[in-house]
């Protein structure tokens, strides 16, 4: 209540939507990367290892975990950088365990670099161990939850991060046999020797380093008579192959799900969307973001995946669909997601 | 005379664009916050010092400075820079054009519309751009004499001094919203009633601010505390006016017609912002005080371009400038203000039309 009288007067009167906002840049001068609706972090270690992977262990201000408790393994934040001025934010899972933050009060993320990239092309070079950046709280439901199941698990690349976060946290628990197929290019698998460890401490666990090439080679068999719960995390290709094959047996399948795969619609219509007043014409064919870019209008791009909410725009009316739940929403007035709505129907949209 | 050489003049003025904005980062985002920081400073500190009158008045006068300094510093370095998109690229939450709410009488949208959209897209042409002249002065023989031109001058001097209200009210005299007859023609993108009830609610705020809440916390020193914000106000109003009207109504700036942009290149679209403005000689400090519109012709060529670079750029464009034989309008400010009262008086009388 007192938050909300002081944001309107300062909205008022300020004009900003709250008061840390007009604060900000004076307290940064204090506090680095002092940022309203955002926690701070100090980066602990940058360590960049072989094939473009880097490894990022940031110690979060004790005000983002809250009694100690600071994430679930298999959870992802945001991360923010200033990269040379730029805020620039991207996903990431946390690969470290619950049970180590509570050690050394300390995450680790890992990080697939592309040169090419606008941020993680940047991560050696502008961050400094020592520098501070920003973090959301945890935020996914790709949990572990079969602890007493059969369980098998798929990794692609740097999907591995979730995964590997459960099991550090896990493994000690298991009661079942749970198998870790792990395909990567050759050379190129992380946590080798945490792996090592893991299947040291439960016989349960037993895991596979493979390549691709291996991997289509022995396809893994579920038939309908096994109960194997099935977790998979990669490029969604692999995901939807083995959620095809998972979905024969008896027991439950998890993913996470990072990338929006196009969406294919035999039945292509077009639609009428007013856009801030303006008309503007628009297929069902991609997300409501992606052809607004287009038609360059005045909308704000952040993750893409539907997890920053930076594009948000308040829907007046008109039918859309959630890319991420599948849901689909009623006619009436609600914030939505640019880039994870495809339009169903025309729209009316202000920014 | 040859003919002006638009392509190459084009080829040069986007040369020293993309080069400069290749390097833009750090350093400009630094200068933003650095900025916003004074900005603040001053302001608190003005208020403050505003409420301290009876211990010495003099305290009294460096806080009107303070404020003044701080309602400029916002409205001109700051509000007027970000609200361009000119630190967009930082993607900072409260730094960039679609959030930021400036501290002055009118409704930032408002502004964005006839300012970001008309003013600087169609700068100088008449019947576009209603910048011109504002509907109140007549600065060019484009347009026609009439009595009330005789007192132009004074018109101009009560523009100063309301300067803050008349931007205000500027989208809404041009829409005839209260007065005039309606425009058959023009379509409404936003309608009366919003235009109404945003030119009242920003307008309330800010008087309410300054002369009624700040009053208030001052308790006794009410009365004060208001002829401080008054004095403040007014010093913000002509300091930005005579900024404003020595970039654009100096004597030599041209004016154009409209079909003279029909099917326009990028390069007469320049050549068009070049003769349409003029800029300020002076130190940092003007150039911070003026929002870095003492450039306002790099400005009006890259209004989007981090108001940071101007000084950078300058000697680049203006040797651009010389080699297509092209009149570079700069000088003092005492030069640049004579000029503007120059032409203020000059067109007060019917004129026989002479370029």
């Amino acid at each position: 209540m007192f938050k909300e009288v002081t944001n309107k007067l300062v909205s008022w009167f300020l004009h900003h939507q709250s008061f840390s906002g007009y604060l900000e840049p004076v307290m940064q001068q204090f506090i680095p990367a002092w940022r309203s609706g955002s926690f701070r972090a100090q980066v602990n270690q940058v360590k960049p290892v072989d094939h473009d992977y880097v490894y990022l262990t940031l110690a979060p201000e004790s005000s983002w975990a809250i009694n100690n408790i600071s994430h679930q393994a298999g959870q992802h934040i945001e991360l923010t950088l200033e990269i040379n001025g730029r805020l620039l934010t991207r996903i990431f899972t946390i690969a470290s365990s619950p049970a180590l933050f509570k050690k050394t009060k300390e995450i680790t993320l890992l990080i697939k670099t592309n040169k090419l990239g606008r941020f993680t092309g940047a991560i050696t070079q502008f961050i400094q161990v020592g520098s501070w950046c920003n973090i959301s709280k945890p935020q996914g439901d790709f949990l572990f939850e079969s602890i007493t199941q059969q369980v098998v698990m798929v990794a692609g690349g740097s999907g591995i991060t979730p995964i590997i976060s459960m099991l550090a946290e896990h493994v000690e628990k298991l009661t079942q046999p749970t198998y870790l197929r792990y395909i990567a290019e050759t050379g190129h698998h992380q946590f080798i020797e945490l792996l090592e460890n893991l299947a040291n401490k439960n016989e349960l666990f037993t895991f596979e380093l493979v390549t691709r090439a291996q991997h289509e080679k022995i396809p893994l068999i579920f038939d309908g008579n096994s109960s194997q719960d099935v977790y998979c995390c990669g490029p969604s290709g692999l995901m939807q192959s083995i959620k095809e094959q998972a979905l024969v047996g008896q027991g439950n399948y998890f993913q996470e799900q990072f990338s929006i795969g196009a969406i294919v619609n035999e039945n292509q219509s077009s639609f009428n969307v007013i856009f801030d007043g303006e008309n503007v014409d628009i297929t069902n064919g991609t997300t409501l973001l992606e052809q607004f870019e287009q038609k360059e209008l005045n909308v704000t791009r952040g993750c893409g995946i539907g997890v920053c909410h930076q594009c948000v725009c308040n829907k007046k009316s008109g039918l859309v669909k959630n890319l991420r739940t599948g849901e689909v929403s009623d006619n009436g007035e609600q914030l939505i997601q640019l880039c994870i709505s495809q339009p169903l129907s025309d729209l009316e949209i202000t920014s | 005379m040859t003919r002006f050489n638009y392509e190459q003049f084009e080829q040069e003025l986007d040369e020293i664009k993309f080069s400069t904005l290749d390097k833009v980062g750090q350093q400009d985002a630094n200068h933003i916050r650095r900025v916003i920081r004074q900005q603040r400073f001053c302001s608190w500190g003005g208020r403050i010092l505003l409420m301290m009158g009876l211990i010495h008045p003099a305290l009294w006068v460096v806080g009107i400075i303070l404020l003044s300094i701080a309602k400029i510093l916002e409205n001109m370095e700051i509000a007027h820079n970000v609200m361009h998109g000119q630190y967009d690229w930082m993607n900072d939450k409260h730094i960039n054009s679609k959030t930021y709410e400036w501290d002055i009488a009118c409704d930032g949208a408002s502004w964005n519309r006839i300012h970001n959209f008309e003013h600087h897209t169609y700068t100088n042409v008449i019947g576009k751009d209603r910048d011109f002249g504002y509907g109140l002065l007549r600065l060019s023989d484009d347009f026609r004499w009439r009595v009330k031109n005789l007192w132009q001058f004074i018109t101009y001097i009560n523009l100063s001094i309301l300067f803050q209200w008349g931007i205000s009210y500027h989208e809404l005299a041009g829409e005839r919203v209260f007065i005039g007859k309606k425009k058959e023609d023009r379509d409404q993108r936003v309608p009366h009633s919003e235009l109404k009830q945003r030119f009242f609610s920003k307008g309330a705020r800010q008087l309410i601010k300054d002369y009624v809440i700040f009053p208030l916390i001052a308790g006794p020193l009410f009365l004060w505390v208001i002829v401080g914000n008054l004095i403040a106000n007014l010093i913000r109003n002509l300091w930005t006016s005579t900024v404003i009207f020595c970039g654009h109504f100096t004597e030599h700036v041209h004016t154009f017609t409209e079909e003279s942009i029909v099917n326009e290149s990028q390069g007469q679209w320049y050549y068009r912002q070049a003769l349409g403005s003029s800029n300020i000689k002076g130190g940092k400090l003007l150039h911070l005080m003026t929002g870095h519109l003492s450039f306002q012709i790099e400005h009006h060529l890259f209004p989007d371009m981090p108001s940071s670079r101007y000084q950078e750029i300058a000697p680049k464009v203006e040797a651009v400038f010389k080699k297509h034989n092209l009149h570079y309008n700069t000088g003092s400010f005492g030069k640049q203000y004579l000029s503007v009262v120059k032409r203020i008086l000059q067109y007060s009388l019917p004129t026989k039309a002479v370029a």
